[in-house]
């Protein structure tokens, strides 16, 4: 267990740091790709890490006690796995919220200040609906054709889950919050 | 394995109970549910590692941890990282921005709309836009920032701004522009 721990935690520190040093040097709009890109050679690597850290000599072998040689290898795909979705979560929650790019725009301001009216003047709802747009048509989720979007069917069959889950959840989408 | 074991059953649980939960209770922010029964998950794992037998009745030995703590340490860390997953889920998933404008897509099969009519729907009859419109008070009553209500100027406090410099750093350093 506990070299399962230490592999996994090897492997992450050096997917991570291999997709920031990729993205420094050759940045992408296809960000989730990239870090998947980034974390896939990473099952392997933290096998790899198991087996040389049960390999090398008394220690770390000796911390797992006496359980069955094969749990870390168990144990590791779960845990990179588990953290790979850390990442791109977090990832995600900096990139894409519209609450902490309001912090920053008001942060950023000249005034450290900025009346609402302004606020929405420089982030405006447009911008953000035509930045979404983009990415969904990039992502083939949605195709336009003169000027109108529309679902592509695997957007379609997204949409059908996400309004079930609505429904399940019976949470409102951003347009009905107000 | 225990601790594993355990903490999937206990995760299956907060799932299937949440939904539930969500489903009758019908809560206007979800939060206020799933932070909650996250803090109850946890010790209600402990407890369940605590009172169940090493060998969780089937177990053969080598599969039983040789540290009862590590083993129960693993445990509330998959957990955490799956009840993580789970909220994001939810908040992305139902809560975001792109999936509202899927459905709005959805909705209006198959004419489709034009970006002029999505912006609309963002829209209230006065102009108020429905992103900022609930989200500015909603960050003042949370306590990230202030609204003068006779000038309706916004001023971050210390903890708006220390969030504020911090997601910036974050920003960098994982080679973003503006986002949101």
């Amino acid at each position: 267990m506990v070299t399962a721990l230490i592999a996994s935690g090897i492997a992450f520190l050096l997917c991570v740091t291999a997709h920031l040093f990729a993205m420094r040097r050759k940045p992408t709009k296809k960000r989730l790709g990239a870090m998947t890109t980034a974390f896939l050679p990473g099952f392997p690597l933290a096998l790899f890490a198991v087996f040389v850290l049960r390999s090398w000599g008394d220690w770390p072998a000796s911390l797992d006690g006496h359980e069955h040689p094969l749990l870390p290898y168990i144990l590791v795909p779960v845990l990179h796995l588990l953290l790979y979705f850390l990442f791109v979560e977090c990832f995600y929650h900096i990139e894409r919220s519209v609450t902490l790019r309001l912090l920053i725009e008001l942060h950023e301001h000249p005034r450290n200040a900025a009346t609402t009216k302004e606020i929405m003047r420089d982030y405006s709802v447009d911008d953000m609906i035509r930045r979404r747009l983009d990415d969904l048509v990039r992502n083939r989720w949605v195709e336009e054709s003169g000027g109108r979007f529309r679902l592509t069917e695997k957007g379609r069959r997204l949409a059908r889950l996400m309004r079930t889950s609505i429904w399940v959840y019976q949470s409102k989408p951003q347009n009905e919050r107000l | 394995m225990k601790g594993i074991i355990l903490s999937c059953a206990i995760f299956t649980a907060y799932v299937v109970l949440t939904a539930i939960v969500s489903h009758f209770a019908r809560f206007q922010r979800h939060s206020r549910l799933f932070i909650p029964a996250a803090l109850i998950a946890v010790p209600v794992f402990l407890a369940a590692y605590r009172f169940t037998p090493a060998d969780l009745w089937f177990l053969p030995p080598p599969w039983q941890a040789a540290r009862a703590w590590l083993d129960a340490a693993l445990g509330v860390l998959i957990l955490l990282l799956n009840i993580h997953n789970y909220i994001d889920w939810f908040f992305g998933f139902n809560g975001g921005f792109s999936t509202s404008m899927m459905l709005l897509l959805l909705a209006r099969e198959p004419k489709g709309a034009t970006a002029a009519e999505l912006i609309a729907e963002y829209h209230r009859a006065d102009g108020t836009d429905k992103i900022h419109g609930w989200r500015l008070p909603r960050l003042a009553e949370t306590g990230w920032l202030r609204i003068d209500p006779s000038t309706q100027i916004c001023t971050l406090t210390d903890k708006g701004r220390a969030l504020a410099r911090f997601t910036r750093f974050l920003k960098t350093v994982l080679t973003l522009g503006r986002g949101g």
